[in-house]
């Protein structure tokens, strides 16, 4: 008994020293993969910074004005952005390579489907950053819009607007990811359905005379004046 | 000996405006004469002028530069006798120069034994030979032209108790053309000298001939009808002969003159000339055109007689107040370079001796429409004194050289008619013939060779013109054409180089060819044709399909 | 790109036949048709008769009009100047300008005409000044021609509630920054020289957003910030827009004015002395006309205004000034005052936060509009039946307010963060 429980010990023994032995040098490996794809992640962001500053990307950016919303969003500039994000994605690439030389299976199986998935879901953030940042952006504007021109809730168009960029934004973003597609679509035609059908019932009600003033000026082209405002210049 | 009858001569003719007295003295009295003049005939020759025009040389007591006649068959003891006159006459015929002298048909001097006798008795045969009356009140619309000197156009005359008419100085008074004896004593004067081979006439102040009341006095029909007379007259016994009318009007007025071709062979185009001047200050074309498309057609035996500066004042008689303001403004600020309303200056003084002005008015007066007449003296840059009295500072001696009296008289200079010009710029020292002889680029040198090439071709003497409106109202450009002679001129009237896109598309194909170098220009085609000009600068261009 | 394609093939080529001018009127129009006849006729008489020996030039400069303005243009050219003849050729050059930088463009196209044509002096006036005369033109080149100055700056006579924005915020603000009383910082006609076009056409400045929304205020404060002369120059009434759009109006004038802050930073930002400006003509006039404006409206549009927008606000505004504009938006109609303290230092911060851009600055300048119309709401009420003379001292401690906050103002507008 005793030495069915020391054999077994040493059995295990055995096994746990030949599996270390086998383990141990994949993991050895691993870590030096993983230390050399830190080396070429980090060479390559160096040099990718300096192309970058070479080529004048901060202006463009600056021109384009991804860099103001950049700093609005407390993101650091495009270079570093852009750098970062290379040096990550290497890096992790080298970790994956690396972690695969461990040699277990499952694990393999699961990482190379993240793997197959990691663009989707950068694309899907990068979507749903930009639309956070419209949506903020466009109902800034409806509110400060309707606000001036004396609509009398002005705060419910611009909460309509910010929901329905977000909305739009998050759609696409798990559409990216591919997750719940017809669900999003169904569910995206009722809402924005219901929007319209909201805004066409007040505007025919609420702006007939509007409506009719517009077109009135329009085709008789009679110049009214606005009798309630005195020219500010 | 004579120039062979040619008609129509005068339109291809260079005339060259002298006064006798002013251009070479022989027998060393101060006072220039024929024999002189005909000395000096050979550098009139190179020049390349083909017809002198003299002043008036008659017997007179000389108070309006010998326009005061109280002789009209002599010739002034001062310039010599009337064989010197026949000698001087035949000399510049045998060089191929035609004479046109002055007469002076509207009144003559009150030294003139006519006027003597008129004024003796109310009742003297020849008292009817001039313009009489009572009161002073007849003839009120006729404008006073002499403004500085005379308050109105009748004199009284003490002798005879009565007033007469003169419509220029005092003591010149006008004949009466109403008398038609009057009229053939002219035409008795005027055949003498045709008998003597003159090749014509410069009639003076034509348009006040005939006086009636209620009128301005100026060209009245009666007037016509009497140059009518005495063309016909000219025409019957000495064809071949020109009669060059001075009337300083609007062009419309002057055409009058023309008749049907059957009065004035030529006349002279007063409003043209301040109009130059006036484009060249303005550095715009706009003066130019508008005077020249306002002037009428006119018969085509005759011919328009265009000139820059003459023996009198640059003339403002014939334009706006507004412009006679500016030119006042621009050309005699000094009050004293003024007379009239005029101002008193010669060419090279106006263009502050500005050899590229000079130039370009020498090369406009070329090479537009008319018979060019140079004054004495310009052609090698002579200044002016507009400190002596009159007109007279532009009627000072010749500068032929840069010695004793310029080289114009031997007398003493204090004997002179009148001083010579001798400040540093202007002075003889400076500016004479002899000097300007000696150099391929002086003055006269190049007036010599403009000369050439404008009578290379009867494009400019008798060619049509056709102006170019091109963009740049700083550039005047014009087509002369006669036959199939095309020239094409182009002068830049501004102080800065200008480019120029002249439409030449009705020439397209022909090649130009500058016409004092001959230089080959880029063929005429669809595109409108660019030319850069520098300062002041004109180009003649010969038109030529080959 | 734009500095190779500003001037058409077309329009150097009329440079080219014109030359050298000493005078040069340029006319900006967009669907005029119905004004610009009696502005060319001014202006072709100004030259005609106090220019006549000069060497002149008009152009006109039109915007994409469809309604036949350049067919007026020429149709009113063409009849002439009874009395008045012509030394020279009238010169015209024509040229249009395409695309939404049009007002920048058109007075880019003036500024470069004038200095490639050596202009001594040279006017711009709008073709919609249907009350021009020939003496208008007159009195913006006088200054230049005769008298050296740089920059021609107009003053109107106008309806005495007009201009409320230039009256309470362009002129006192700029007064206090550049030290000169320069009225009209937003004119739409001006005069001046040749140094001064050089010098404006050759700034790298064109492409920045205030000189292209508000290129007007741009040249004013460039004459008032560099060692330029500037005078301004009565013209006479100035015909009132016909349709107003107040927050279009604001948003450009307002946003152009703070640009032009930006741009001349270095030359008010370490204070600057006040100095009298040349005026030639009655310094201002104002029109009595009876008070037009819906006060009620004013006053509910500044209510809602501060309620709905106070996220907005509290990021531009210092946390007491917030507090005190809401604080009069619970008052009563018949209480409420905006005094001038507090729409200084609310103007001041506006400015500051637009320099910082703490939020996109078109939002921004959106945001000043219901608290400009409080501010105007107050300024009807109190000076409904105030005469001229009392409405000028009002104004006078306005300038004062500005001026003393100025330091405020300086120390804000450095703070970064």
């Amino acid at each position: 008994m005793k030495e069915m429980i020391v054999h077994a010990f040493q059995q295990a023994h055995e096994n746990l020293t030949r599996m270390l032995a086998e383990f141990l040098p994949h993991f050895l490996l691993m870590l030096v993969v993983i230390l050399i794809g830190w080396l070429v992640a980090y060479l390559l962001k160096i040099i990718l910074r300096g192309i970058l500053r070479v080529t004048n990307v901060e202006k463009m950016s600056e021109d384009a004005g991804a860099s103001r919303l950049l700093r609005r969003a407390e993101l650091p500039t495009m270079t570093d952005l852009l750098s970062r994000a290379v040096f990550w994605v290497i890096w992790l690439g080298f970790v994956i390579v690396g972690i695969s030389f461990l040699g277990i299976g499952s694990l393999q199986q699961q990482i190379a489907d993240l793997i197959a998935l990691l663009p989707q879901i950068f694309v899907a953030f990068l979507i749903l950053f930009v639309g956070l940042l419209a949506a903020n952006f466009f109902s800034r504007a409806a509110l400060l819009a309707g606000v001036n021109a004396g609509f009398s809730s002005p705060r419910v168009l611009s909460g309509t607007v910010r929901i329905v960029i977000i909305f739009l934004a998050l759609s696409m973003a798990l559409e990216q990811v591919g997750l719940g597609k017809e669900t999003m679509e169904i569910a995206f035609s009722i809402v924005f359905g219901a929007i319209m059908l909201g805004l066409a019932i007040a505007f025919g009600l609420g702006g007939r005379h509007l409506a009719a003033r517009l077109l009135e000026r329009h085709f008789l082209h009679e110049e009214r004046e606005r009798d309630d405002e005195l020219s500010p210049l | 000996m004579t120039v062979p009858v040619q008609t129509e001569w005068y339109k291809d003719s260079l005339i060259y405006q002298l006064h006798v007295r002013t251009f070479f003295d022989s027998n060393g009295d101060g006072i220039g004469d024929f024999r002189g003049l005909q000395h000096k005939l050979d550098y009139l020759q190179e020049l390349g002028v083909t017809s002198v025009w003299l002043l008036p040389f008659y017997p007179s007591p000389l108070r309006d530069d010998g326009y005061d006649i109280a002789d009209y068959c002599a010739v002034h003891k001062s310039y010599g006798t009337l064989d010197d006159f026949k000698a001087f006459l035949d000399a510049a015929h045998e060089r191929g120069i035609r004479v046109i002298i002055e007469m002076v048909l509207n009144h003559t001097s009150d030294q003139h034994p006519w006027f003597q006798e008129a004024r003796s008795s109310r009742d003297n045969p020849r008292r009817n030979w001039y313009v009489w009356s009572d009161t002073d009140e007849l003839y009120r619309d006729a404008r006073i032209i002499f403004v500085d000197t005379e308050l109105s156009n009748w004199a009284w005359d003490p002798v005879s108790k009565a007033y007469y008419w003169h419509r220029f100085f005092s003591h010149q008074p006008d004949l009466n053309y109403d008398n038609p004896e009057v009229r053939e004593a002219m035409w008795n004067v005027m055949k003498f000298w045709l008998e003597l081979d003159i090749d014509g006439f410069r009639l003076d102040a034509v348009p006040y001939l005939v006086e009636r009341d209620g009128t301005s006095c100026e060209n009245l029909p009666e007037t016509h009808d009497i140059i009518h007379d005495f063309r016909r007259r000219l025409d019957e016994s000495f064809p071949g002969k020109m009669l060059l009318a001075e009337a300083n009007q609007w062009p419309a007025d002057v055409c009058a003159y023309f008749g049907h071709g059957d009065e004035f062979h030529m006349a002279f185009h007063f409003p043209l000339m301040p109009r130059m001047f006036m484009a060249v200050k303005l550095e715009d074309r706009k003066p130019v055109i508008e005077i020249l498309q306002r002037t009428p057609a006119i018969p085509t035996n005759c011919q328009w007689c265009i000139f820059l500066r003459n023996h009198d004042e640059l003339t403002l008689e014939m334009v706006t107040d507004i412009e006679r303001d500016y030119m006042y403004d621009e050309y005699a600020r000094d009050k004293t370079m003024r007379i009239n309303l005029g101002i008193r200056r010669r060419l090279a003084p106006l263009m502050d001796n500005d050899r590229r002005r000079i130039e370009l008015l020498n090369g406009m007066l070329m090479s537009l429409p008319g018979t060019p007449v140079i004054y004495y003296g310009d052609e090698i840059g002579m200044g002016d004194n507009v400190y002596i009295g009159d007109r007279n500072g532009v009627r000072t001696p010749m500068q032929w050289d840069g010695h004793w009296n310029a080289g114009f008289s031997e007398a003493d200079p204090e004997q002179l008619y009148a001083p010579l010009i001798s400040n540093p710029v202007y002075g003889y020292q400076a500016v004479n013939v002899d000097s300007q002889k000696r150099s391929e680029h002086s003055l006269l040198s190049w007036m010599r060779r403009l000369i050439q090439v404008r009578k290379s071709t009867q494009a400019f003497s008798r060619g049509s013109i056709e102006f170019l409106d091109p963009p740049n109202h700083r550039v005047l450009a014009y087509v002369r054409e006669v036959g199939n002679e095309r020239v094409l001129a182009v002068n830049n009237l501004s102080s800065t180089s200008q480019a120029v896109e002249l439409n030449l598309r009705k020439y397209k194909g022909s090649i130009p060819i500058e016409m004092s170098g001959k230089t080959i220009f880029p063929r005429i085609g669809d595109l409108p044709y660019l030319l850069t000009m520098g300062p002041y600068q004109f180009y003649w261009f010969r038109l030529r399909r080959i | 790109m734009s500095e190779e394609t500003l001037l058409s093939d077309d329009f150097i080529r009329q440079l080219v036949s014109v030359g050298e001018v000493d005078v040069l009127v340029a006319i900006s129009s967009r669907n005029n048709c119905r004004t610009i006849g009696n502005v060319v006729r001014a202006a072709e008489e100004s030259l005609l008769r106090n220019f006549r020996r000069q060497r002149t030039v008009l152009i006109n400069i039109d915007a994409g009009s469809r309604d036949g303005t350049q067919q007026a243009v020429r149709d009113a050219s063409l009849l002439g100047v009874n009395g008045f003849e012509s030394l020279r050729t009238l010169r015209w050059i024509t040229a249009r300008t395409e695309g939404a930088a049009g007002d920048s463009a058109m007075v880019r196209t003036m500024l470069a005409a004038a200095d490639l044509l050596h202009a001594k002096a040279s006017a711009i006036i709008s073709g919609a000044a249907g009350t021009a005369s020939s003496a208008w033109i007159d009195s913006l080149l006088n200054p230049v021609f005769r008298d050296n100055c740089d920059f021609v700056a107009p003053l109107y006579a106008r309806h005495r509630f007009d201009g409320l924005l230039t009256r309470n915020l362009l002129y006192p603000f700029s007064r206090a920054v550049f030290g000169r009383p320069m009225r009209e910082l937003r004119a739409s006609e001006l005069g001046f020289s040749a140094r001064f076009a050089s010098e404006c056409i050759n700034r790298g400045e064109w492409e920045r957003e205030a000189v292209q929304s508000a290129p007007e205020t741009w040249m004013a404060v460039t004459a008032m910030s560099d060692s330029f002369t500037c005078c301004q120059t009565f013209l006479g009434p100035k015909l009132r827009a016909s349709s107003v759009a107040v927050v279009d109006i604001i948003r450009e004038a307002v946003a152009g004015f703070f640009g032009c802050l930006e741009l001349t930073e270095q030359y008010w930002i370490r204070g600057r002395d006040p100095e009298p400006l040349k005026t030639i003509g009655p310094d201002h006039q104002l029109t009595n006309e009876p008070v037009r404006g819906d006060r009620k409206k004013l006053f509910q549009l500044y209510r809602t205004g501060i309620a709905e927008l106070s996220d907005i606000l509290a990021s531009i505004l210092d946390s007491d000034t917030h507090a005190e504009l809401v604080r009069l938006a619970a008052l009563d109609e018949g209480a409420f005052r905006f005094r001038n303290a507090l729409w200084v230092r609310a103007v001041y911060e506006f400015a500051a936060a637009y320099h910082r851009s703490v939020i996109n600055r078109g939002h921004l300048v959106q945001a000043l509009v219901p608290i400009y119309r409080g501010r105007v709401h107050s300024f009807l009420t109190v000076h409904r039946s105030d005469d001229f003379e009392t409405m000028e001292a009002d104004l006078e401690d306005l300038c004062q307010e500005f001026g003393r906050q100025r330091s405020f103002f300086i120390e804000r507008w450095s703070t970064k963060g």
